[in-house]
């Protein structure tokens, strides 16, 4: 018990402000991008539907490593275009926290993409009808209509999009690195504190996580579930 | 008030071709489920495009390939009252009717926020919606989701209105109360109005005219009066509810045999060469009299003498006996066979102490030569 307090005493934070400010950015960079691919993809026509839907889903599907393997082909320094970027803008991916985001956002991305093309799918396309008839543009039918009645599904998504992004570990390690107070994230600091056998701080990490992660989740099922109210029996 | 619509649409096997045109009023639309007549409403209000063809309504052209225009169905104002009726189902019953009025301008001044509530709560009031402004649809019943709908779809004001199977999703005791409000509804509105439906009754009640489409074509247009009277078309004599249908022979200039009930008839109006069926609704039976015993049938088909017995030879009289029978909450429906057919016949009657016979019974009838009605 005394060992833990100590640790604790002494425990360096930064690993869960960085993941913290890691996923949410990632969140609301995959929700974005995730709505709106999902209703560009909802009006293309099924082949072309299901090629996209299957590059899109790759992230889900390939083990974390090889998507960071692919994030280095394009960010390396040693690389075309990364080191383009960082010639004229300055502009470093590699090793620093942009590479954190880049590598949540890649991994957590099909998770948003996939739950927003489900619940727009179950969205009745007669209420789009409805809106066309009454005159209403297409962007309010989707911000006004679609969106809304679709909640749920969004919302679990986006559930789905921040515990994964979160606990990002494979890609973010090759492309960010685990530079302690930089690109040191939660799940960076409990392998590597492992590596040094030391089983109290990552304890205290692990439990840090999971409570986190619960907590966020639970509260999201509970508004999700009170959005259902209206929409359940469609 | 004018529609006129030409169009064709394939998809897959199947090929709606559809001319169509009404000035004003209230028509009907009759047909079974999947015969196109759906599609037929959803490429007048622009959510399906036809292959080729024209829609112009009111002097605007909506449709026209040739001249390669296609109007949205954002610019046709063209009114369209779902089967589901397509509720915004996270807005309450004020947001659903403000819905359209708010995408009328791209920003709402003060002015405009009231003249849009202003209009709702017309609306409100024309389709009795008081004090469910702020429910949900979920919350709402069959009924109120309808008239919801209405006040939505009206309060755009529409040049045109098309209601598809508006009632189908209602309870059969809602049914009646929606149709009455909606005849006045119907009535009170000034454009063209098309009701899309596979109940005839629904139809007969709310329109002035009627078509009835049958794969994809329409096969009759008419006064909705005389489309039921006579129909013309045998596919048009069933959609319209007519439960007996035999084929048909021209005999005579004025003799028409029909094998399958074994009955020659004399219809009022001439017969056509290509007459290929012949039609006599369940209702239009006339119950002659019943006939004493199997040999009092036999005597009357055997001699020609008695004065009493004659009346089956006389022109449109026959005998038939009673197959089967089947007892509805008012009705009977009796199954007949005349001793040469092959096929019973229905013939329904309502229910009193003379009108009700046991199987077996042979009956004579009469058909009045004006109630045979001939389809080719």
């Amino acid at each position: 018990m005394d060992e833990i307090l100590i640790t604790l005493s002494k425990l360096d934070w930064s690993p869960l402000f960085i993941s913290l400010k890691t996923g949410i950015v990632a969140t609301i960079i995959s929700f974005l991008l995730g709505i709106f691919v999902a209703a560009k993809v909802l009006h293309a026509s099924p082949k072309v539907r299901a090629i996209v839907d299957g590059f899109l889903t790759l992230p889900m599907i390939l083990p974390p490593t090889v998507a960071g393997f692919f994030l280095l082909l394009i960010f390396s320094l040693r690389r075309p275009f990364g080191s383009f970027l960082y010639e004229n803008f300055d502009f470093k991916v590699v090793q620093t926290w942009i590479g954190c985001i880049i590598a949540a956002t890649v991994i957590s991305f099909p998770l948003m993409y996939r739950n927003a093309r489900a619940a727009f799918e179950q969205v009745d396309i007669n209420l789009l009808y409805a809106g066309r008839t009454l005159g209403m543009s297409e962007f309010t039918i989707f911000w006004k209509v679609v969106l809304p009645a679709s909640g749920p599904g969004v919302a679990s998504g986006t559930i789905l999009t921040f515990a994964r992004a979160l606990g990002e570990y494979g890609a973010t390690s090759m492309l960010a690195g685990n530079i302690p107070g930089k690109t040191a994230t939660i799940s960076q600091r409990i392998a590597m504190v492992i590596q040094d056998g030391d089983y109290t701080t990552a304890g205290i990490w692990v439990t840090i996580i999971v409570v986190i992660s619960f907590v966020i989740i639970v509260t999201m099922n509970l508004l999700s579930g009170r959005g259902k109210h209206h929409t359940q029996t469609w | 008030m004018a529609l006129e619509v030409h169009i064709i649409k394939k998809l897959g096997n199947f090929t709606l071709k559809a001319d169509f045109t009404s000035n004003g009023g209230c028509s009907g639309i009759l047909g079974e489920s999947g015969c196109g007549k759906s599609m037929f409403l959803k490429c007048i209000a622009g959510i399906e495009t036809p292959d080729s063809g024209s829609i112009v309504l009111d002097g605007n052209i909506l449709f026209d390939s040739e001249k390669k225009i296609n109007l949205p169905p954002q610019k046709r104002n063209v009114g369209y009252l779902f089967q589901n009726y397509a509720l915004f189902p996270t807005m309450t019953v004020a947001e659903n009717i403000a819905a359209g009025l708010k995408a009328k301008k791209k920003f709402l001044s003060a002015k405009d926020k009231e003249s849009i509530q202003k209009t709702v709560q017309q609306q409100i009031e024309r389709c009795r919606l008081q004090g469910l402004e702020n429910h949900y649809p979920s919350q709402l019943s069959g009924g109120q989701q309808q008239r919801t709908a209405l006040a939505r779809m009206l309060a755009v004001n529409p040049s045109m209105i098309m209601l598809d199977e508006p009632f189908s999703a209602l309870d059969s005791h809602l049914k009646d109360a929606m149709q009455q409000e909606m005849q006045e509804i119907i009535s009170n509105f000034p454009g063209n109005i098309l009701i899309v439906s596979h109940s005839r009754d629904e139809l007969y009640r709310l329109c002035d005219t009627l078509s009835v489409m049958s794969a994809g074509i329409f096969i009759r247009n008419g006064n909705i009066k005389e489309v039921f009277q006579n129909p013309v078309k045998t596919q048009a004599a069933i959609l319209t509810g007519c439960k007996n249908i035999s084929t048909a022979v021209k005999c005579g200039e004025n003799m028409l045999f029909l094998p399958e009930w074994g009955l020659t008839l004399t219809p009022a109006a001439p017969i056509p060469d290509s007459i290929t069926h012949a039609g006599i609704r369940a209702h239009y039976f006339h119950f002659v009299r019943k006939m004493i015993s199997p040999s009092d049938v036999e005597s009357t088909v055997l001699s020609d003498s008695g004065t009493d017995n004659m009346s089956y030879k006389n022109i449109n009289h026959f005998q038939a006996q009673i197959v089967s029978l089947d007892e509805r909450p008012f009705e009977f429906d009796y199954y007949l066979k005349t001793d040469e057919g092959t096929k019973t016949f229905v013939w329904k009657v309502h229910k009193s102490a003379d009108s009700a016979f046991k199987q077996g019974d042979w009956l004579e009838f009469f058909i009045a030569a004006d109630d045979i009605m001939m389809l080719v």
